[in-house]
């Protein structure tokens, strides 16, 4: 009888052992994740978690990625807000930080960055030089592929790039393995996922109101050059996360003027390859 | 028994290496060069102007560019465990430089772009694919080991060349392959003239860049180094005292110490 009891309780903390690994798929992570997958949604959050300040210089962002917004001189320490909206081809990042923003939109095989700046109710949309024209550059798929999506910043990035399938981030990134979900009260609940490697560890926490997602969290440690341990934390509040894209931001404001820039490398004669 | 795989595993690697040994003889030497060390090199790509020079000979490695078509510019010197970078102050040529192992220290001051200047460093990304161990040449993760997939008669632009072509996989975290970049290398007459890059993603081939090699050969002039003459050399900005009160360290001087090698 005893015996019997005892197994029922092992085969019960074993199921429980399971259980969170069985709702990785059916998480409430799962529909966010398709959107992103998709790439057919608008999502709008703040970084209310500015990054710390680590050198008697540091206006500029340390971090050095490719395609990812760099934090304008006089911004460095201050929270911010942005916007990703994508649709199929297109895909508008915008990073505020209040005064003034960073905009990059791409329409197919094009890429643009632009400044909006705050006039009073509403946003006056400039070029990177201050003036009106704006700059078409040629877009690069490889480096998506190689280096991974960008969402603006690169902590915002990785925030939202870990949610991506395995399929969809290149090899060599940190690996988010989900670890559990539990429930917080008052319609809250969680979802963990977790990297970790001789580099560092990082943990992140999404946050549900029932499945809405509210906001994002993450503690992240690593080590500096002299081997100490260093932590980080970030946390994003979020504002609209939804599988409609916000078409208003996706066509280029009608007041820049366009300098072609992309057409450059098209006079090359295109050559098969197989052999 | 298992001899049919084994069989058919023999039969790869004799093709694999029937393949290889069809690479251009051309390639082998370069390949040599390359990767012991010892060239100068000097490139540009199509649809850009100005030209960018790598020379590297006993352990260092000098870059400095001609935007236009005049002067060489000093972009980034290494040698023993330092690294170095250029600029000028009331126009008269500094230098600043860094131990190696401080690359990448949260210290560094962001104003002086260590990292662009260690990506300065290194061999485009085209000719790296000789070289793929190059010690100032890093390749993201996703990236792997180029292999060498074949050899063609190509006619680009008008002109014939000998073409090699290798291959390398951008692979993701689920451990597929999610597009590959493909380098042809042209080839004429024994001398390598353009690389061309290519992605391949989703049935679709994209040309990405052409690289124009001007000039690469495994001899370097006497006077490669001589630009690097009695300039003053401060030490990086690592966010102490010295760089609060705007006073750079000077070092010494680079040129004389280091020509005499």
């Amino acid at each position: 009888m005893r015996i019997k009891k005892w197994i029922a309780a092992a085969a019960l903390g074993a199921l429980a052992l399971c259980l969170p690994f069985d709702t990785a798929s059916a998480g409430k992570l799962d529909a966010y994740r398709n959107m992103l997958v998709a790439h057919n949604y608008t999502i709008s959050y703040e970084n209310i978690t500015p990054p710390e300040r680590i050198h008697n210089r540091d206006v500029v962002d340390m971090t050095y990625s490719f395609g990812r917004i760099p934090t304008p001189q006089n911004y460095a320490q201050k929270s911010y807000s942005g916007m990703i909206v994508a649709q199929g081809e297109k895909r508008y990042v915008e990073v505020n930080y209040g005064g003034e923003s960073r905009i990059s939109l791409r329409q197919a095989d094009k890429t643009f960055s632009f400044k909006g700046i705050a006039k009073k109710d509403k946003v006056e949309y400039k070029g990177m030089n201050g003036g009106k024209e704006v700059t078409a550059l040629k877009f690069h798929p490889e480096n998506e592929l190689l280096y991974g999506e960008s969402f603006g910043t690169s902590e915002v990035s990785r925030l939202l790039g870990a949610m991506l399938p395995a399929s969809s981030i290149p090899a060599g990134l940190p690996v988010y393995q989900y670890v559990g979900a539990g429930n917080l009260g008052n319609g809250l609940s969680y979802e963990d996922y977790r990297a970790s490697s001789s580099a560092g560890l990082e943990a992140i926490r999404y946050y549900f109101d029932g499945t809405k997602l509210v906001r994002i969290a993450s503690a992240s440690y690593d080590r500096d050059e002299k081997g100490n341990l260093v932590g980080h934390k970030c946390i994003l509040k979020i504002k609209d996360f939804s599988a409609v894209p916000d078409a208003s931001k996706l066509a280029l404001p009608e007041n820049l003027k366009v300098v072609d820039h992309s057409q450059q490398d098209k006079g090359k004669k295109k050559h098969g390859f197989g052999f | 028994m298992n001899w049919k795989k084994i069989a058919a595993v023999f039969m790869a690697c004799g093709l694999m290496t029937g393949a290889a040994s069809a690479q251009q003889p051309a390639a082998e030497s370069y390949q040599n060069m390359l990767q012991q060390g010892k060239f100068q090199l000097e490139y540009t790509y199509e649809g850009e102007s100005g030209l960018t020079r790598i020379t590297t000979d006993k352990g260092m490695r000098l870059v400095d560019k001609q935007p236009d078509g005049k002067d060489w510019n000093l972009e980034a010197f290494a040698a023993g465990d330092k690294i170095y970078q250029f600029y000028y102050e009331d126009k008269k040529q500094c230098a600043k430089s860094l131990p190696l192992n401080l690359l990448g220290s949260s210290s560094l001051s962001p104003d002086e772009r260590w990292d662009k200047k260690q990506q300065a460093l290194s061999l485009p990304d085209e000719l790296s694919v000789l070289s793929w161990q190059d010690k100032w040449t890093s390749h993201p993760g996703s990236l792997s080991a180029p292999a060498f997939t074949g050899s063609s008669q190509r006619n680009v632009d008008g002109a014939d060349y000998d073409c090699d072509q290798y291959l390398c996989d951008i692979r993701n975290q689920a451990g597929g392959v999610s597009g590959q970049l493909a380098y042809n290398f042209l080839y004429h007459e024994g001398k390598l003239m353009k690389v061309q890059k290519y992605l391949l993603h989703q049935g679709q081939e994209q040309l990405l860049a052409t690289l124009l090699v001007v000039k690469l050969d495994g001899t370097v002039p006497e006077d490669a180094f001589a630009s690097l003459d009695n300039i003053p050399l401060y030490r990086a900005d690592l966010g102490d005292i010295n760089d609060l009160l705007d006073v750079p360290v000077q070092e010494g001087t680079l040129g004389g110490s280091i020509n005499a090698h």
